[in-house]
């Protein structure tokens, strides 16, 4: 009788065990192939350069934006802030980067300010050639429009895209969409670097 | 102390009920699996952006269209064109597929590329059905 409850126990446990394997489902939207990146570098807000090339061995975050934005930006950075504590120890072997949209008034050291807030280690990418930043936005498919401000001041917004790229080996091969939680993130980043350590 | 054919009987109800939940996620799971499998698929041919850019609008959805998802669906939205497309928030590459799986109901209403209008409406909803998915 105890023979024949360990056998039904076990048969049940595998049954569950099998029930939970299947394919992983991302959260995100995933690029089939993944998209190969041109390299670009780009002045860091700590003083360094960034060179996406220097990156593949782990992911790499990208998110265009800027320090004046009042909604989108805060948010999505939280989120990516939400994920890294998610991922733990893993985080280390992913860099994210804010790459500022608006040059004009997100200096260095604002943009360095605004990006460690969330995480010391986030870097914020900066350019004040609008060629070098619209050829990588292009990369991206991304893009952004200055709009005009109603007094003809100093306050105006920037409309842009408001995705979290995700590189692996220096391929795009993820985009989250606004609105992606840190903890779906962090579970297809997880996922990510486990595909990478097999 | 119960009696050895009471133990007995209880043994086999436990060992049933075991069977009975592992029977129940396998079929639960093998239902989301088979879920899974809803794809909807938008391939752009080649050539759409310029016979849009030319006017012609022949074979694109004149208005904005609107996708009815349900959740854990799956938006397939295949690139063929040689330039970039917009479908709502998702943009793919010349030559790149995108997948995008749904985990929640919701609406987005958002610029495309490939509408005459250049809109487009995506409504996630919940599937009803026997296994209603989390």
């Amino acid at each position: 009788m105890v023979r024949r409850f360990g056998t039904a126990a076990l048969l049940a446990l595998a049954l569950l065990a099998l029930a939970a394997c299947g394919p992983y489902e991302f959260k995100g939207a995933t690029l089939n192939p993944p998209k190969p990146m041109a390299d670009f570098t780009l002045p860091a807000h700590d003083g360094g350069q960034f060179r996406l090339s220097e990156h593949r061995d782990g992911l790499v975050l990208v998110y265009f934006g800027y320090t004046y934005c009042p909604d989108v930006c805060p948010a999505t950075m939280y989120q990516i802030k939400r994920a890294m504590e998610e991922l733990g120890d893993q985080a280390d072997a992913v860099q994210v980067v804010m790459i500022t949209v608006d040059p004009e008034r997100d200096t260095a050291e604002q943009l360095g300010s605004y990006v460690t807030n969330f995480d010391a280690r986030f870097l914020g990418l900066r350019t004040t050639d609008p060629d070098a930043l619209d050829v990588i936005l292009a990369d991206f498919g991304a893009y952004y429009t200055i709009e005009e401000p109603e007094d003809g001041g100093n306050d105006y917004s920037v409309t842009h895209t408001a995705a979290v790229y995700v590189l692996d080996g220096g391929d795009l091969v993820e985009v989250f969409s606004y609105g992606t939680t840190g903890e779906e993130m962090a579970s297809d980043l997880k996922h990510l670097l486990r595909s990478r350590q097999r | 102390m119960a009696p050895p054919v009471e133990k007995h009987a209880l043994r086999w109800v436990v060992s049933l009920a075991f069977l009975a939940i592992g029977l129940g996620v396998a079929a639960y799971r093998g239902a989301a699996l088979h879920e899974e499998l809803r794809q909807y698929v938008i391939v752009i041919p080649a050539g759409t952006a310029e016979r849009l850019a030319a006017g012609d609008t022949t074979g694109a959805p004149p208005h904005s269209f609107e996708l009815i998802l349900g959740v854990r669906d799956v938006l397939v939205i295949q690139n063929e064109d040689s330039a970039w497309h917009q479908v709502g928030p998702y943009r793919v590459a010349p030559g790149h597929t995108l997948q995008q799986r749904f985990s929640r109901p919701g609406t987005i209403r958002a610029a495309c590329t490939i509408t005459a209008s250049q809109q487009v409406e995506i409504v996630v909803r919940e599937r009803e059905g026997l296994f209603t998915l989390p």
